[in-house]
Parts: C-alpha cells; structure tokens; sequence
C-alpha cells in the first residue's frame, strides 16, 4: 500500500467515526458509534484541510433529521397522498445510518437503516444487512395514504362497514325530493383509504454468475372508497345512492429468481405468485327509496324492508413461471427474450342471486353452480433479436406473443336485476344470460434499424405488423401496420434536437359484427324478439357503432424537440408533440381524437449545490364523437334509423401546468435552502 | 380440451428448461484476476485528481464501485482504469480526455465498459430497447461518483425521468395521478428504462400484469368481464396522470359512450341541460356523481351472479 493510500485510508476512517458521533447527538439510541469505537482518540481536530476535503468527498454520510414543519390550511387535495390534510404543525424525522468498514478494508459487510417520513403517515423504514459480493437481507415498510373526500356526507349508519343501514324514523320517497329528514340525517362521513406495505426478501451469489433472489411483498388496504348503489331493473327505475364501500384488501406477492450472468449468456428463471386477498365478500344496504314502478311490488323492495347487496372484489390468485435469457453470439449480435407461463383463478362462493327474501322466493331456476371456477391462462413470449454489421448501422428484430386463454365455464344464469324483480325464466327473458369468458391474443413482429448517417446525424425507423384476436367479440381479428422515422441531431455543440414521427393504420382482419356479444351472451328467445334484424341479425348496441378498441384507426404521431445549452450552466429544452386518431370507419362511437402538447423547461446551475428549474406546459386534448339516440318497443325500428336522433360530442380539454424551483446548499453542504 | 392445453403448456415449458439447462452448461468462469487498489492506474489518477482536483473523482469511494473487498468492483480491480482504460494519452496531456468518459457521442462506448459488469437481470433487454436505440448513455441516467446517484432514489428518480420526459411531468401533476410527486411510487415501479419486451418496457410482461401487481382487486377472472377492463387497462385510463376522475380518459357519459350504445339511456345524448335546476329532456343522474358508474358500480368485473350489467 502506497503512503497515499494509506493517508486517504485513515482520514476515511476518522471522518467516519466523527460522522457517527455527529449522528449520535440527535439519534443517540439510533447510532452506538462501537463499529469504530476503539478509533476515538483518534478522532482529533487536527485534522487539515486536505484531510477535510478527503472526508467531505469520500465519507458515507449518516444523518438524523429531526424538525418541525407546518401546513397552513387543511386540504384533502393537498394531503392526498402527503398525509397532510390537517393543518397545523407536524413532525419531521428522517434517518439514513449506513454501516459499512473502509473502502480498502478486506470486509465488505455493511448494513443501512433508512427512513423518510417517519412522523407521518407516509413514513418509510427500511432496513438491510449483508455482505456486497455475496448476500444481501432487507426488510422493510412504507406507508401511503390517500385521502379523496372530507366534505362528504352520508344517511347510513354503519358507514365503512359491509351493512349499512338507515337512521330511525327515516322518511322514504322516491325521489330524495320527498325524502323530506334527509338533510337531517346526513352526517359526515371522510372517504379514505391507505396502503401499509411490507417487505422482506434477499439474495446471494454464490458459485461464478449465479444469484438467487426472493422476495415478499404483503400489500394491506384498509379504509373506504366511494361507490354507487343500486336497486332496479332497468335504466327506468334504477334508484341509487353513493356509498362508502369498505376495502379491506390484502395482496401477497412472492417472487423467487435463479439468475446465471456473464459477459456473453444471461439467464433467469423465477416464480411469482400473487394471492388477492379481501374480507368482504359483499355490500348491503337498505333501501332509502319507497318502491316504484317496475319493482316487483309484492316483494316489498321498497323501504323499509328492501335491501340491495353488491358483490366486492372476490379473492383471486395468478401464479407464473418466468424465462428469461440473453446471449450474445458474437460482439454485435445478440438475442434475447422472456418466455412466460401464468394461470389466474377465482373460485369465491357465489353469492345468492339476490338477497331480497320474497324475490329469492321467486327463484325456479338456481344457480348453476356455487362458484365461478374461473380459469385463465397466459402465456407471453418476446423476443428480441439485434445486430451491427456496419459500425454504423445497427438493426433489429423483434417478435411478441401474448395469449390469454380463459377456460372458464361458459354457463346460464337467470338473474334477478338490481334486488327488485322476481325472476324471470320464461325463453324470452332478457335476464336469461351467459358468462362469456374472454380471451386475448395479441401478435407483433418488428423490424427496426439506426443508422448514424454522419457524425451529427442519426436516424431510425421501424416497421411493425400486429395481428390482434378477441375471439366471441365484434371484431375477431384485426391487423395493423405501423411505421415510424426518427431523425436525431447531435452538434455536440450548444444546440441539438430531434424528430419522431410514426404513422399505423389498423384495419383488415375480420368483418366488424356488432351483434357477436349480444349472441353470446343472450338467448336466442330474447335476442329474436329484437327488431328490427340488419343482416339478418338483432342487435344490442347500434349497429353502426364501432367500439374504438376494435374500430379500423388510422394514427399518426410525432414529435419535435430541441435542446439548447449556451454556456455549461444553462440548459433550455422544449417539445412540442402530436397523436392523432382518425376512425375513419365509424359512423357511431369514437371518430377522432386528438393530444397535443407543447413543453418548455429551462434550469440553471452556477456552480456545484446550486440549481434553479423552471417549466411549462399545455397540452390540448379534443375528442369528437357521434352518437345515436333510439329507444325502446314498437319505435325502435323507426327510431334506430331516424337521422333526425344524431347527436355529437366535441369534448376540449386544455391542461396548463407550470412551476419552477430553486435549491441551494450552504455551510458546506450541511443547510439546504430551497422552494418548489 | 383444457387438459390437452395444459399438457402442451407444461410440455413446452419442460422443453425450454431442458434446453435453456443443456446451453448453460460449462458458463464461462467470470473475471477475477484484478490486480487490486495498488495498481500504477490508481495512483497516478490520484496524482491529479486529488481532493482539490478541479474534478474530483475521490467520492466513488463512498459508493458500491469502491469497495476493494468485493472483487467484482473496479476498486478491487485496476482501479479507475477498469472502467476509464488505460488513458495514457490523457495522462502524458491532461487536456485530452481519458480513453473512455461516458459521455462519447457514441454511447455505446461508455455502455460495452458498464455492460461487462451488469448484464443480467433487469438489464437483459437493453440492447434493443428503446434507450439504447434513442443513444442514451448510461451516465446520461446514473452518477456513478457519488453516494447516492439520484436515479436509483426513489424521491429523486422522477427527477431524472422527467428531464427527458416533458410531457409526463405535466401528467404527474394533474389532479388523478399516481403519488410520484410524493415520492411514494417511482417510475421504476411501472417501467423498466433498460428494456423489456413489453409494451412500454414495462416491469412485468403486460399492461394488466404489471397494473394488477397493486390493483389485484381488478385481476379477476369475473363471472362477468368488461372486454377493455381485461384487455388493457389503458383503454380507459391514461396511468401518467388525467383532468378526470379516475384517471379516466375522458370524462364519462361520454368515454362510456364511445362503447355502449343500446337503446334507451345508453344512446341518449347527455349535456348539462338536464343538471338539477335545468329543464330535461337530458338526464341528470347520467352527468352527476360517478355518472354511469353510479348504477353500474363494478366495471372493472364482477362475480355477483345477477352482476351482468355490472351493477351487482
């Protein structure tokens, strides 16, 4: 070891037990400072200028941060996420205590204890130990809160449970125009949820490349989110209200890794599973509105004895075996991929079709069996192949496979609708439905290729063909080509820039049949009921509407940027960009959309710990849609073909964000002043 | 039919073991001939770049790079001329630049030096990726001498992203969002920026695979699906941040709309003329609230056997 070395070794180790010492001060219980204790006579203030530049530039730092901050006016959309939704003062205390022996000692164990937050609610602890090289162990835990509604209001009692039931002496009516205690009977009620999320997991390598890793994730979410109730059978008498909707979710996540790397091979190969998890199976709750037309009026739906019963997110599993790999043939040519094999389940017990007493009286035809069994199956290939047979030209190709099989049952079921209409079995009822389990496949095949045309000059392009499949859906296949160009200026010098811009047209495949999903998913006894035919067939939704997600599309997209650095400490850069969707072939539904945005930033930074930004942005969104209106019964043949019913939408949103900021270190680097 | 399914699927995962297993065999032995801190290269960096070094280099000894006991770090190796090279030529005139700096024109030179070490897991996919194609350095991301490199915190990350990604940091302040700002999430918790094979280098294989890693609720399978809510989450909501509850694209009746036009209310033309204290013929309960999700409450799916309209 040369003298240098070990100068810059012993000022490390002095600067890390002041370090220590400095931390004990505020955190004294946090930070015991024995890992260099027999070093403290050592610690001096002889130290010299240099030695403190070689500490200030090459010590981990510890700190305990203790404060106060203030929050001046209470805002739930101020403390959404924050935890600040009160006014008033709160705690600050953050940590970082990181442990680890000198840079050039023969021991590269460490640990670190983290921790942001820690005196509200989004506090963060995390805490990990090992050995750099060979293993690593962490554990921790992170809270985020989310904080929607506190002006919120509610006329059940039991709010954020799974039964909610109506005050004493309720006045039903229906409509809340003759509920006439309502308003007495509204009490306050916040709409909150939070996550708690814990974690635990390592590694270790061990032979030569390999590692493996696993780790657990258990996600909580307790609290409430809104949710809108209703009781009725038909957009004519649905009477609903918004409730609290109490979750009490948990979320398991395992994941386990063997990874195999060196300089030419990868590969992985690990197991994940989730395991959804939630408390309540259901919602109930009593009906505020006196019965009306269109509820079965014996079945007494009305207050007070009507209830209404919502199903909640049923427990759920996905389990997945995950390949991944790459290698690398030569210095320029490489392929690699991931190949993946999932299967999702849900088989939570059904609940009852209704849980109104005298509607379940009515009840001919039970359910077809207690549970869903529901099945999916996945499967997910991406490949990616690259090469660079010129110095400057680089190409590609890739291929994408995703497959969702869902082997669910396809099964009858009568339902009641809404709590508040007896069955109906008869062939031509309209609630005599079938499960339609939906799968996916999706295709793509893209080549790709740069080529550095000149030393300031780079352009890009690819081509895309994808072929996408909804089997029993309105479009069963469709293909679309895509094409893009980029051009990419780098000068090196004070201004570069650049331009993207693709275009894709989806079209082809198979005919666009609007009734596909009214077929399957009704009875023939019903759908032949419905006139008028168009090609021989009933329909549901119009039959010159086409679902945007399966419309023919043509998409053009673009974007301009440059960047400009007059001198070292100034950076300017602005964008402008464009997506536009023509669905040239629908009539009816989404026509034509259209993102625009224009964004400018500029930042400063005079010198090493002072650094200034400021931004705009607006963007415009516009959507243009047609639409038309038909109704019911004996008109509907007429009215569904009355141009007279067309109707149109032409939505403009416009988005202006701006900010700026500014930061700046003092007392060197131990004050940090700063605004956003 | 299932069990035919079934067997082909484990068939060919057997298969790729095998043979994944089979091209594995005899893995090149990894490096670990450093020649260690005392190497000439340390010393004469240090030589200029001390701690009063007009740029000072001596602070990647506080990070992972610098620990001589981990052999596979470039301390523990030839010191800075592992990832530097040798630079003799920077050395004999320090106005010229050592033989590698990261910031070449051409990335990939500062890349191939950071790619002989990290080439596996999450940055499996890189070359390729969108990144990669668009010339973006590694240190274009990353600060390799010091403590802490922003990119790799999760209340900085953002920060970085966001240099490049104009447009996303006006998403990220919009009224529906995910809490980045607040440090709680990452862009990382979603995307992968070495490459995936996914759309988007997204962290999982799907859209919906990686949404679902926090929204499991909405997985399923239902007894009854919503065909978007299971294709892609992002037929409806736009996940860097919307004007509109939800995260929705737009604003329903209207987005609903574009899909569900059957006869009666799901076709009827909605506007504000129908709002309490305005004359109808528009319906008010459609544009107020969570407006058709005020009936239809489950449109993410539902297992409630009377939930085909999703209203149970």
């Amino acid at each position: 070891m040369n003298i240098q070395h070990k100068l810059l070794s012993k000022a490390i180790r002095e600067s890390i037990f002041r370090g220590t010492l400095w931390a004990s001060v505020f955190a004294a219980a946090l930070a015991s400072g024995s890992l260099y204790a027999q070093d403290a006579d050592v610690a001096d203030d002889e130290a010299d200028e240099s030695d403190l530049l070689i500490e200030e530039q090459t010590v981990v730092k510890n700190y305990v941060e203790v404060g106060i901050g203030s929050v001046s006016d209470p805002s739930y959309r101020f403390g959404r996420y924050n935890g600040h939704e009160d006014d008033g003062l709160f705690p600050v205390v953050n940590i970082d205590i990181y442990r680890r022996g000198p840079w050039d000692g023969d021991d590269a164990s460490y640990w670190r204890l983290t921790g942001n937050e820690l005196g509200v609610e989004t506090r963060d602890i995390a805490f990990e130990i090992g050995r750099q090289g060979s293993y690593n162990f962490h554990i921790g835990f992170d809270e985020i809160p989310n904080y929607q509604y506190d002006d919120s209001q509610t006329i059940f009692e039991g709010a954020g449970s799974t039964n909610l039931t109506l005050p004493t002496g309720w006045v039903a009516g229906q409509t809340t125009a003759t509920m006439t205690n309502l308003v007495q009977n509204l009490r306050p009620y916040d709409i909150q949820h939070g996550r708690k999320n814990f974690d635990i997991g390592g590694d270790v390598n061990f032979l030569s490349g390999w590692n493996f890793e696993v780790n657990f994730n258990r996600d909580q979410r307790d609290g409430t989110k809104t949710m809108g109730l209703t009781i009725g059978n038909s957009g004519g008498n649905p009477r609903a209200v918004m409730a609290p909707e109490p979750t009490d979710w948990q979320t398991d996540q395992i994941e386990a890794v063997l990874t195999y790397a060196d300089t030419t091979k990868q590969l992985s190969i690990g197991y994940y599973v989730s395991l959804f998890d939630n408390d309540n199976a259901s919602l109930t709750w009593q009906n505020p509105y006196s019965t009306i037309n269109g509820w079965t009026t014996a079945a007494n739906v009305g207050y007070p004895t009507g209830q209404g019963q919502m199903g909640l997110a049923p427990d759920n599993e996905f389990h997945q075996i995950n390949l991944s790999g790459g290698w690398n043939f030569s210095s320029n040519t490489r392929l690699s991929g991931d190949v993946s094999f999932g299967q999702a389940t849900q088989d939570d017990a059904f609940l009852p079709y209704t849980i109104n007493p005298l509607l379940a009286a009515t009840i001919t035809q039970p359910l077809p069996s207690n549970s869903l069994d529901g099945e999916l199956d996945t499967t997910y290939v991406g490949l990616r192949f690259t090469t660079k047979p010129l110095d400057n030209l680089a190409l590609g190709a890739s291929y994408k496979y995703d497959d969702r099989d869902n082997t669910t049952h396809h099964r009858e079921f009568v339902y009641i609708g809404g709590d508040s209409l007896a069955q109906n079995t008869a062939t031509t009822s309209g609630q005599r439905r079938y499960n339609e389990p939906k799968s996916y496949r999706d295709e793509n095949f893209k080549l790709d290729g740069t080529w550095n045309a000149a030393d300031w000059l780079r352009v890009a392009g690819e081509a895309m063909f994808r072929k996408t499949e909804r089997p029993h859906q309105e479009r069963e296949e469709i293909d679309e080509d895509l094409y893009s160009l980029n051009f990419a200026i780098d000068t090196g010098g004070i201004v570069n820039g650049g331009l993207r811009m693709s275009s894709s047209d989806r079209d082809g495949g198979s005919e666009y049949l609007g009734y596909e999903t009214l077929i399957g998913g009704y009875s023939p006894g019903y759908y032949n009921t419905l006139q008028p035919f168009v090609d021989g067939y009933p329909f549901e939704n119009h039959p010159d509407l086409r679902k945007f997600n399966q419309a023919d599309r043509q998409r053009k997209d673009g974007e301009i940027y440059v960047s400009f650095m007059p001198v070292e400490e100034v950076s300017l850069n602005a964008s402008v960009n464009y997506a536009e969707d023509d669905y040239d072939n629908s009539i009816y539904g989404l026509t034509f959309s259209r993102v625009s945005s224009y964004n400018v930033d500029v930042a400063w930074a005079p010198s090493a710990g002072i650094a200034a930004y400021a931004f705009a942005s607006e963007e415009r969104y516009k959507n243009d849609q047609d639409g038309h209106s038909f109704v019911n019964g004996a008109t509907r043949p007429v009215s569904a073909f009355d141009p007279n019913r067309d109707w149109n939408t032409r939505s403009r949103d416009y988005v202006f964000t701006y900010g700026a900021g500014f930061n700046s270190k003092f007392l060197e680097d131990k004050l940090t002043l700063g605004f956003d | 039919m299932r069990t035919f399914r079934k067997q082909t699927r484990g068939a060919l995962l057997t298969g790729l073991i095998l043979l994944l297993g089979t091209w594995m065999v005899g893995p090149a032995s990894a490096a670990e001939t450093g020649v260690g801190a005392d190497d000439p290269g340390y010393k004469k960096c240090v030589r200029c770049h001390d701690e009063e070094s007009e740029h000072p280099v001596l602070s990647i000894l506080m990070t992972k790079h610098g620990v001589v006991a981990d052999s596979r770090t470039p301390m523990a190796n030839d010191a800075c001329t592992t990832c530097h090279g040798p630079s003799q030529a920077h050395m004999d005139d320090d106005a010229l630049p050592p033989d590698v700096t990261f910031e070449e024109k051409d990335a990939s030179i500062g890349i191939a030096q950071c790619q002989s070490c990290h080439n596996g897991k999450q940055l499996m996919h890189w070359q390729g990726s969108k990144h990669q194609m668009e010339n973006v350095a590694c240190v274009g991301c990353h600060s390799a001498h010091v403590a802490q490199d922003p990119v790799l915190d999760k209340t900085t990350e953002p920060d970085v992203c966001l240099t490049c990604h104009q447009d996303q940091r006006a998403s990220l302040t919009k009224p529906f969002r995910h809490p980045l700002r607040e440090g709680e999430m990452s862009c990382s918790g979603c995307h992968n920026p070495h490459g995936s094979t996914s759309k988007g280098n997204l962290v999982r294989n799907t859209v919906n695979e990686t949404c679902n890693t926090c929204h499991a609720d909405k997985r399923g399978p239902f007894l009854w699906e919503h065909q978007p809510a299971s294709e892609d989450c992002t037929i409806c909501h736009s996940p860097h941040g919307s004007v509109h509850m939800g995260m929705l694209k737009q604003r329903g009746p209207w987005l609903c709309q574009t899909c569900h036009m059957a006869n009666q209310h799901p076709s009827s033309a909605y506007s504000g003329t129908g709002l309490p204290g305005a004359t109808r013929p528009s319906g008010a309960q459609q544009m107020l609230g969570r407006n058709c999700m005020n009936c239809h409450g489950e449109v993410h799916g539902t297992n409630h056997p009377s939930g085909a309209r999703f209203t149970r």
